[in-house]
């Protein structure tokens, strides 16, 4: 017969024995390489268009580019720079803790990680959001003219 | 009896910290969040991509002069078959994020190791397929932007 007395999480480990069973093994080793590798592929193309973003700003800041003010540029730069520096923090701090064996430097890069995906989410949500007031406007728009 | 250099490396050696086993919680829920979403999206655009070559006919339909449209019309077919393969990558990032997230989640949750190695397989898996996509987005962008430029020129309609 089963017991129906256990509690929720009794299915669940400690979190120091989960500390001690999680073990990161050699080939966990060569992922966090690889990932760490292609994170600061990633924040190197960042950078390299924020760079385009600022060099345009500054040869063509005093001409008006259809579409694109000044403002409406430096927004989008500090938009892809938040992402672009974590992705950067995480890709050193990964390969300095496999090259020092520093868990604290590996905890670091987790963190920087943890926030690009919060920080990508609460944008992916924001845009969501947008849509569905954009469309409810329009629906509402549509409604007032028939 | 242990020497020195043993406890050394013992305390440096790389090890789960409880802040680590937080992070990737956390990290976790969002990747769900996000493939779940990525899964919906990748959705809606299979459900619109008949709508392409329609789209093309009409706009030719309509007398709509453009150079762009002239480089394109003879690729449509090959454009919809570009932008279903595309979906399908799109659709494989979102399922290494997906798997990714459930096997961290489990691996903590039940504390297994094999499962713990095998999402930062997939995790590695992301970041691959996500870089070499890159790569062949940018060099799509150069190639696409140079034939464009040329079919411009070469039409006289710079100036």
């Amino acid at each position: 017969m089963e017991h129906s007395d256990q509690p929720l999480d009794s299915g669940m480990a400690p979190q120091s024995q989960t500390e001690d069973r999680l073990r990161i093994t050699e080939n966990i080793r060569l992922y966090w390489r690889e990932a760490s590798q292609w994170g600061m592929f990633f924040s190197i193309l960042g950078f390299t268009y924020i760079g385009i973003l600022i060099t345009g700003i500054m040869l063509f800041g005093g001409y008006r580019v259809p579409g694109y003010s000044i403002v409406t540029l430096l927004l989008l730069g500090g938009i892809v720079f938040i992402p672009t520096w974590l992705m950067f923090q995480f890709g050193q701090n990964i390969r300095k803790a496999l090259r020092d064996n520093d868990t604290a430097a590996a905890s670091m890069g987790f963190t920087s990680l943890r926030r690009l995906y919060q920080l990508i989410g609460i944008l992916v949500v924001f845009l969501l959001f947008l849509y569905v007031f954009l469309f409810l406007l329009g629906l509402l728009m549509v409604g007032s003219d028939i | 009896m242990e020497s020195l250099d043993e406890n050394f490396q013992a305390a440096g050696d790389l090890h789960c910290s409880t802040q680590m086993l937080h992070d990737w919680q956390i990290t976790a829920r969002w990747a769900n969040f996000l493939s779940i979403a990525g899964f919906v999206l990748t959705g809606f655009s299979l459900l619109s991509i008949g709508s392409i070559p329609v789209m093309f006919e009409m706009f030719s339909a309509m007398g709509i002069e453009s150079p762009y449209l002239d480089a394109l019309l003879p690729y449509v077919r090959l454009l919809t078959v570009g932008i279903l393969i595309a979906l399908g990558l799109q659709f494989m990032l979102y399922l290494y994020q997906f798997r990714f997230a459930s096997l961290i989640r489990k691996s903590i949750q039940f504390n297994d190791a094999e499962m713990f190695e095998n999402a930062w397989l997939q995790f590695r898996n992301l970041f691959r397929l996500a870089g070499i996509l890159t790569i062949f987005l940018i060099l799509v962008y150069l190639t696409t932007s140079v034939y464009i430029f040329n079919f411009v020129a070469s039409r006289n309609m710079l100036y």
